[in-house]
């Protein structure tokens, strides 16, 4: 029994296929992730806050609006950076930059903010300023920003916002609230509403007011159509002005939609396939490396080495696991590396034992003896003619061994013990557990990663049982005679 | 003519699935006159005997296609009773069996005892007893077979393959049954055990006058204990008449073959063997379907199935070469 | 042919294990630093106290430091940290088998006693109410449907079931219990989505027992899916094979009722396997629990234990916790041989 054999009978029984096309559309995708992110997306991407400051928070994937009749904003970004016209007058320049978007929604936008960047001055500090300018061609100004003047002993040119962006979270500054405030109450004749705060801004801008009610109006009815920022900079003409970004929040995102922080769940599914696959493939070789070599030095050798191995062996297989684990995670530190390594440490024992009882069969077959007759050493006859025998036993077993694994790491990081420098589909499940998110019913940030683990460990129990039937010799068929 | 004790005409037992029809049990007839008398059941492995004793307890799995003729017990006939009725009245109470394989044949985590008694406490009908006398019972049939009492608490890891072969005949007979079959009852046995245990059948024979079906392998062993003997083959029994007819005078090519096969002490003629296989069950020759390995097949015995000739009181056989004018 | 000694030989290899282990926990304690740690920050919590406490009454800075130092040198004498590790080893062990762990650092038992085997003990039954019922219902059904399928094998139900089996080994039952939330709890609102009673409880014990049962049906019900699949197919297989040998064609052959002859023979011959899965299932629930509870709320150890790791770890409980989690594993492991030594009279010898 060889292993092109494993490998026709895999392609021959229907789970086998399954498990390979999985299998190859999952290594793919792992290259692909791995080519495209970076290495450090973890800690540098994953974890870090200010990357999903412009991302919509805990909002589900775009395609809930084909199921739902509600059809929900959509997240959009709209990056300028180069003025839409430009007029100096008098030794200031007033640049105008523009851009459209469409509001078609009910909703309002979950949010609105502006980013500036890499502003460069040589006298006055440049002004900006913000409008919108609504379908119904009324103009709401929301923001007026002055950049920070020259500190002392600064030397001119003085360089602002280059480090990192300026931005405002439109819909929740003080400003703009009192700003939209002071919009309607100039432009609504009876308008009498007031003490906006974020949510009634929301629907305030893009809305029209409700007139039935007189006092404290803040009722608004949706206004859908084409908006225009418009964003004003006066300034020297010398002066820089680097590109600026307005995002328009949605409440929907994406393909996966985002966790309560805004991160981008595809990205970290994604990101979590190859590590996924690591932790799996990775703690079964090196079970598979610890326990064949055990149990065959255990059979073979035997005396004092085989019940050293074997005391070993029944110590570890009598551990009650999961609190072990847990214990041990814990004292020694979550490094992705060490939770391999304790895996391994914990599930060693069984196959060094089937193996150890495989190698007491072959030990006394006569292509062995013949070996021994004929003077080979023994480390020759463990690798040369031992281990071959046992070679597609274990090969099974390893297949076998990686959803273990992966499910181990998952339940390890679910419970805050995962490696927190590498996301993986466990840490984002424990995240949108632990925030409450189920209890909200955000379902995008629990059902993927957990279908994620399911699909993973399913292929790889597939594999294992399509070659069941050639590894297990109680399964195999009597060849016909 | 009196009515025989057992009377088996045309019985027939076929496995499934019917693409490769298995004819283990083929128009088998036999008879055992009265009780105390002994029929053999030769015939080599493979060859369906160990269905026939099947076939006769209606110990049928789910594979059974077809399981037909006439079984009649002292006149009543046996095959157009309900399983249950059959089941209750005649199965282990009227035939029982000791089944092959005696190593495998009894529950490893029951008491021996338990094992011997159980029909007499689960077993619906006139046998049930109480427990007492259940055990009562079960300490006569172990001195019956010769074991001590005490075995009954044993488990039967704890028993040799001997004392297991008593302990399952002992069982056999816990409901006074009228015949028993003993499929290879001695073929997992040294020599020795093997002469005590055919020792211990022919007396339990004359002083019980229990009817026997011994069904083997060895012609020799069949001839120590049956009074008459039946040869099998592929399914079919090819020759049937006393042990003295069937030792003495085997008409049959097969029977003489199996006669030869076996090695006699002291004789000069060295022991053959039987050329080729016995036939697949489910792809059975044409004709006599012995004819592939036999010395001296004519033509016609592989078109025609052969007719039966008698060769003398009792004694018949199935075979052209019998016949006075072999046609074509 | 003493039943006792192959059971005295199975049991004790087991407190063995359970020796070694504890053993093993407490060097991982002190070899790897963590009982250093703690104990010193204990030292430096009371330092801090008893400075507030000298601060009052010695008002030269100088007096007071070495006042201090001399505190700082008493308190770690007194807590044994002026020895290595390894000299405290055989104190810490005394300590954990007893389970003397002084008190939890920021935890309370429900009375209100920080004692740390108070608060573990209090949390226990909590615990084997989910774990008894679930592999009672575990059992009952697992039996049931095994032994119906052993009679139709190749039926579709059969199918069905090993997909099962299979699928939900690769199930995570912690991330099965989120999936039972968000539809029972949150989507139909059938059950409630975790705690072990409504806030406020109900007085009456009839209406509270009800409320613990509506509790209790979300998290049992997961323990019992993801243990039922195996189950069933280790019976289903055991029963198959077993049905196929000798001895039940003899049990046949006697003309047996065949119901007796499934449950008289092939089932008792089955039995020890059979529960040898049960036991290892049980004990494979035991450390799924932690998990479990930690979904549902529910207010046993399991829960516990993710709590003590989640805030502030305590080293006290994390041991108590380890050391109970370990202790009841193994009482399943000597049940388990027990039985097996009463339930297959081969093992005897």
């Amino acid at each position: 029994m060889g292993s092109n054999e494993i490998i026709s009978h895999l392609f021959r029984s229907g789970s086998g296929r399954l498990g390979i096309l999985i299998l190859f559309v999952m290594v793919s995708v792992s290259i692909f992730v791995l080519a495209t992110f970076p290495r450090n997306f973890g800690s540098q991407i994953w974890s870090d806050p200010s990357q999903w400051a412009d991302y919509p928070k805990a909002a589900p994937p775009q395609w809930v609006n084909l199921i739902s009749e509600e059809s929900r904003p959509k997240h959009i970004v709209l990056k300028m950076s180069q003025p839409g016209s430009e007029n100096i007058y008098g030794g200031s320049r007033t640049n105008q930059y523009s851009a459209e978007f469409v509001h078609s929604s009910n909703e309002p936008p979950s949010f609105l903010s502006i980013s500036f960047s890499e502003i460069q001055f040589h006298t006055r500090a440049p002004q900006i300023r913000i409008s919108l300018l609504r379908p119904d061609n009324k103009e709401i100004v929301l923001f007026r920003h002055i950049v920070r003047g020259p500190r002392a002993g600064e030397t001119s040119p003085f360089s602002r916002y280059s480090e990192s962006d300026y931005r405002t979270l439109l819909t929740s500054d003080k400003i703009v609230l009192n700003n939209v405030e002071t919009f309607f109450k100039t432009s609504f004749k009876d308008f009498r509403g007031k003490a906006f705060n974020p949510d009634i801004a929301r629907h305030a801008i893009f809305g029209t007011p409700i007139f039935e009610d007189s006092l404290n109006q803040t009722e608004f009815t949706p206004l859908t159509g084409r908006y225009e920022i418009n964003i004003q900079v006066i300034s020297d003409p010398r002066d820089d002005i680097g590109p600026m970004q307005f995002v328009y929040g949605g409440s929907v995102y994406g393909f996966m939609g985002t966790d309560a922080q805004g991160r981008d769940l595809l990205k970290g599914l994604l990101f979590g396939l190859p590590i996924a696959l690591l932790i799996g493939v990775g703690a079964a070789l090196l079970t598979a490396l610890i326990g064949t070599t055990l149990g065959i030095a255990s059979g073979y050798i035997g005396g004092w080495v085989d019940i050293c191995i074997q005391r070993g062996a029944d110590i570890v297989a009598n551990i009650p696991v999961l609190p072990l684990l847990i214990f041990l995670i814990f004292i020694i530190g979550s490094k992705l590396y060490l939770i391999i390594l304790v895996l391994v440490a914990f599930s060693w024992p069984s196959l060094a034992i089937l193996i150890r009882s495989m190698v007491l069969q072959t030990r006394s077959s006569q292509l062995v003896e013949m070996a021994i007759t004929l003077g080979a050493s023994p480390t020759r006859i463990m690798t040369r003619y031992i281990f071959p025998q046992t070679a597609p036993f274990v090969f099974a077993q390893l297949v076998f061994l990686i959803p273990s694994a992966i499910l181990a790491e998952a339940a390890l990081s679910f419970l805050g013990l995962g490696d927190a420098s590498i996301p993986t589909w466990g840490q984002i499940l424990e995240q949108g557990f632990r925030s409450g998110g189920i209890y909200v019913g955000y379902w995008w940030w629990v059902l993927p990663p957990g279908l994620l683990i399911v699909t993973t460990a399913m292929t790889f129990i597939l594999l294992a049982l399509s070659m069941e039937q050639v590894t297990n010799p109680r399964l195999r068929k009597r060849p016909l005679q | 003519m009196s009515t025989s004790l057992l009377e088996v005409n045309n019985l027939e037992l076929h496995y499934g699935p019917e693409s490769s029809r298995v004819r283990a049990v083929n128009d088998v007839s036999l008879s055992i006159h009265e009780s105390g008398r002994a029929l053999g059941i030769v015939g080599e492995s493979g060859c369906g005997k160990s269905s026939l004793s099947l076939a006769l307890m209606r110990m049928l799995d789910n594979a059974v296609i077809q399981y037909s003729g006439s079984i009649k017990m002292e006149g009543e006939e046996l095959m157009t009773m309900s399983d249950d009725e059959f089941r209750q009245q005649i199965r282990w109470s009227r035939i029982s069996m000791v089944p092959q394989g005696s190593m495998n044949a009894l529950n490893p985590v029951l008491r021996l005892g338990d094992q011997i008694s159980e029909p007499l406490l689960y077993k619906e009908g006139p046998h049930k007893t109480t427990k007492k006398e259940a055990v009562a019972r079960t300490n006569e049939v172990l001195n019956m077979v010769g074991l001590s009492e005490d075995i009954a608490s044993r488990y039967p890891h704890e028993l040799s393959g001997g004392m297991k072969q008593r302990g399952l005949l002992a069982m056999a007979l816990i409901l006074k049954p009228q015949i028993i079959i003993l499929d290879e009852p001695t073929s997992a046995l040294d020599v020795s055990v093997q002469a005590q245990i055919m020792n211990l059948l022919k007396k339990l024979k004359t002083d019980f006058g229990l009817a026997i079906i011994f069904v083997t392998h060895d012609v020799a062993l069949a001839s120590d204990i049956c009074d008459e003997i039946s040869v099998a083959y592929a399914g079919k029994i090819v020759e049937t008449g006393t042990a003295e007819q069937i030792l003495r005078d085997p008409q049959h090519p097969y029977t003489k073959r199996l006669l030869v096969s076996v090695p006699t002490i002291k004789s000069p003629i060295p022991p053959d063997f039987i050329p080729g296989s016995p036939p697949n069950l489910s792809d059975l020759p044409s004709g006599c379907h012995f004819h592939p390995r036999c010395e001296n097949a004519l033509p016609i015995c592989s078109k025609q199935i052969p007719p039966v000739i008698a060769k003398g009181t009792k004694h018949l056989a199935q075979c052209w070469l019998l016949a006075d004018k072999p046609l074509g | 042919m003493s039943i006792l000694q192959p059971l005295l030989v199975r049991t004790l290899s087991l407190v063995v294990v359970f020796f070694v282990i504890l053993f093993l926990l407490v060097i991982t304690l002190g070899a790897t630093g963590f009982s250093d740690r703690t104990l010193r920050s204990i030292v430096n919590e009371d330092l801090r106290g008893i400075r507030t406490g000298l601060a009052q009454t010695i008002r030269d800075p100088d007096q007071l430091e070495s006042v201090m130092r001399e505190r700082r040198q008493d308190l770690e004498s007194f807590y044994d940290l002026d020895k290595a590790w390894y000299v405290r080893l055989p104190g810490s062990l005394i300590r954990v088998i007893t389970l003397d762990l002084g008190e939890a650092r920021n935890m309370r038992a429900f009375e209100g006693s920080k004692k740390i085997s108070r608060i573990v003990l209090e949390r226990l039954p909590n615990t084997m109410i989910l774990l008894t019922t679930s592999f009672l219902v575990t059992t009952v059904i697992g039996l049931a449907v095994g032994t119906y399928l052993s009679t139709h094998p190749g039926s579709r139900l059969d199918r069905i079931i090993s997909y099962f089996a299979a699928i939900s080994f690769a199930i995570p039952a912690w991330w099965l219990g989120i999936i039972l939330i968000l539809l029972f709890a949150i989507q139909f609102r059938i059950f409630p989505s975790g705690g072990m009673y409504s806030s406020p409880p109900p007085v009456d014990s009839l209406p509270r027992f009800w409320d613990l049962v509506l509790h209790a049906t979300l998290p049992i019900i997961t323990l019992v899916l993801v243990s039922l699949g195996p189950y069933i197919y280790v019976v289903r297989t055991m029963t198959i094979n077993i049905a196929q040998e000798d001895f039940v064609r003899t049990a046949r052959a006697k003309g047996l009722r065949e119901r007796h002859v499934l449950t008289a023979h092939i089932l008792r011959v089955a039995s020890p396997p059979i529960v040898t899965g049960l036991i290892l299932g049980l004990t494979g629930t035991l450390g799924g629990s932690i998990l479990i509870e930690t979904v549902f709320d529910w207010q046993g150890m399991g829960r516990l234990y993710f709590e003590t790791f989640a805030g502030t770890p305590d080293e006290g409980m994390i041991v108590a916790l380890t050391f109970v989690f370990t202790l009841m594993y193994i009482v399943a492991r000597i049940i388990l041989e027990i039985m097996y030594v009463l339930l297959d009279p081969r093992v005897r010898y």
